[in-house]
């Protein structure tokens, strides 16, 4: 879907320019092998039940489609405009996207919500599915969108989100994937402007081979992100986490979760990179990375990377990994609980810190639940 | 209750306790004490069920059944209970999910009616000022950023909501100011009774003031050299061990 001047280049011109790319020339695409990748299909229009939307009036939907037709340059100037260009699997969204959805969330609306479920499937075990949603944030509006994906077909997405919080905006945003048979490549990018406040969270639970690249900036000064990030992976799950913070300004604050279980012969990545920019003095940065592992089989690589380039700054950065602490365990099995049991307590506060500020109770609540029927099924 | 039988345990290659007999009845209060490193915990977690020990002979009989085949949860839900010399933060574990859910699986397995959600806080309520603790407690997590002092509070509390048979307290005065070690002190006392059994194990006489034991014993490189009664603490507790010789 291509043809809007000063946002989009030519098909021709993108379609080269995905010919020059090469997945493996940076770091944060080395830890997953995409060749296989190439025998897959980016660019065909496929797609077939698309997204099923609930939202209250405070949240208008429209369908990018349609503002490209009519060229509303109102609407669409935030088209392709924060996105790294040099992501190939963005430039394959950029060309070829065919699903897609802007979202509109009123000045000052108190309490906008919108449940967006991805039902897309495929036609085809070799296509990809290529949809892309804009969410503009007006100013003091607060507001929760919750994404939820839960699929157990084999299904293919490469999705790109763009979210743009105008002043003092702050909004809870949630994503659940749940699908285990997913290859899946999702791209989040964020701009905050002053006194805005992004809450991301994100529930990776399952997924044969899934790729998350977030970038966020933090663009005004008093803009903050707090990104929490809870990965479930068992059999031979592979779930790969980029995510980079740019600092833009002064006093911008970032503080940055991740923690993931990993059973049987999945494999994890956390890679992170924070970079505090010259010029932005009082910013705060954090970093945290937690790794259970419950087989000796499944491995983490974890990288929590911080850029610092001005003084006056508060920073910190830290990962662990390891099995369920056996003190622990004797704990609470010499209090009269039962081992297992004991095992999925653990493992739940592991992951409650990263998920007990959602205010949206029924959203907490459906994690929640999907969070327990992973515990339960851990052997 | 228990009766521990020439007792040996140890870790890897080394000895640490070396033919231990010890027999604590219904209604007795015994006190372990002893220099650092003498083998006090390593009793304390054997009876409790820790694992990574080796059990070099003799046997451990707990109301006449073999406690050593037992597992550590076990062991919980038949009346033993460990106050730990150094209580477990469990971050993100909510405090009042914890012990609601210890409670409750021994009491069902005690066949007791297992507490419901208000009955269980009105009765955490009454245990926590007993303890000296205040209701903010509920809403943290397991030990976590707990005081030192809060911390050994916190397993009395325990002690009192599962009210167990055989109570081990390792260690449960150190760190302890004047006002909390009275306050525990206190916690045992008023749960102390003829139907169950304590083994204290503390390095100082200050607490045995207010608790009164039965027995005192000495162990002093993995055996007990000595056993006496309250005086024998008071003696360690102005003369040392120097005059203890095996």
């Amino acid at each position: 879907m291509v043809g809007l001047k000063n946002n989009l280049n030519s098909k021709k011109e993108l379609i080269n320019k995905i010919n020059q790319l090469t997945f493996l020339n940076k770091e944060q695409w080395k830890y997953t092998n995409f060749n296989y990748l190439s025998n897959f299909n980016f660019s065909k229009n496929i797609s077939y039940n698309s997204f099923s939307i609930k939202k209250n009036s405070s949240i208008e939907v429209l369908s990018i489609n349609d503002l490209i037709k009519q060229k509303n340059k109102t609407y669409l100037k935030f088209f392709n405009k924060i996105i790294p260009q040099e992501n190939k699997f963005i430039l394959y969204n950029t060309t070829y996207f065919h699903n897609g959805y802007y979202f509109d969330i009123n000045k000052n609306s108190d309490n906008a919500y919108a449940f967006i479920d991805n039902k897309i499937t495929t036609s085809s075990k070799n296509d990809f599915s290529n949809d892309r949603m804009i969410f503009n944030f007006n100013k003091q509006s607060k507001s929760t969108i919750f994404l939820n994906e839960q699929n157990t077909k084999n299904i293919k997405n490469n999705s790109v989100y763009e979210l743009y919080l105008d002043n003092d905006s702050i909004v809870d945003f949630i994503i659940h994937s749940n699908q285990p048979s997913a290859t899946k490549i999702l791209n989040l990018c964020a701009n905050i402007n002053k006194n805005a406040t992004l809450n991301i969270y994100t529930i990776n639970i399952s997924g044969e081979l899934v790729k998350n690249n977030y970038y966020i900036n933090l663009n005004k000064k008093n803009s903050e992100c707090n990104f929490n990030g809870i990965g479930l992976l068992n059999k031979k799950n592979h779930i790969d986490n980029y995510i980079e913070i740019n600092h833009n300004r002064k006093n911008t604050t970032s503080n940055l979760k991740y923690n993931n279980i990993l059973n049987d012969y999945s494999k994890g990545i956390f890679y992170a990179r924070t970079v505090i920019n010259k010029g932005c003095s009082q910013s705060k940065a954090s970093q945290s990375n937690k790794n259970m592992l419950l087989s000796k089989h499944s491995s983490i690589q974890s990288n929590p990377q911080l850029i610092i380039n001005n003084d006056d700054v508060q920073c910190s950065h830290g990962s662990t990994t390891g099995e369920i602490d056996s003190d622990v365990l004797f704990y609470m099995q010499s209090r009269g609980i039962k081992l297992e049991q004991a095992k999925k307590m653990l493992i739940n506060s592991f992951l409650f810190n990263l998920i007990n500020k959602i205010e949206n109770q029924k959203t907490l609540s459906l994690i929640n639940n999907q969070i327990n029927l992973w515990i339960n099924n851990v052997n | 209750m228990l009766k521990i039988n020439k007792l040996n345990v140890g870790i890897d290659d080394k000895n640490i306790l070396k033919n231990i007999n010890l027999e604590i009845k219904r209604g007795e209060l015994h006190v372990i004490m002893g220099r650092n490193g003498t083998g006090k915990s390593t009793l304390s977690n054997i009876i409790a069920g820790k694992e990574g020990y080796n059990i070099g002979g003799g046997e451990i009989l707990y109301n006449n059944n073999k406690l050593l085949d037992m597992s550590t949860e076990d062991r919980a839900l038949n009346g033993i209970f460990m106050s730990f010399q150094y209580p477990i933060s469990i971050p993100g574990l909510n405090t009042m999910h914890f012990l609601r859910t210890s409670v409750n699986s021994i009491r069902k397995y005690q066949k007791k009616e297992e507490y419901g959600s208000g009955k269980f806080i009105k009765i955490f309520k009454e245990k926590l000022k007993l303890v000296g603790l205040d209701e903010s407690f509920a809403k943290r997590s397991v030990n976590d950023g707990f005081s030192g002092g809060e911390k050994k509070r916190f397993e009395i509390l325990q002690m009192l909501l599962i009210e167990p048979k055989l109570i081990i307290l390792d260690e449960t005065d150190s760190g302890l100011d004047i006002d909390a070690l009275k306050i525990v002190a206190n916690g045992i006392n008023n749960f102390k009774s003829n139907d169950n059994a304590f083994l204290l194990i503390t390095h100082y006489y200050r607490i045995l003031k207010y608790l009164n034991p039965d027995f005192v014993h000495v162990l002093l490189d993995g055996e007990i050299v000595k056993s006496g009664d309250q005086k024998l603490a008071l003696k360690l507790e102005e003369e040392g061990y120097g005059w203890l010789k095996k």
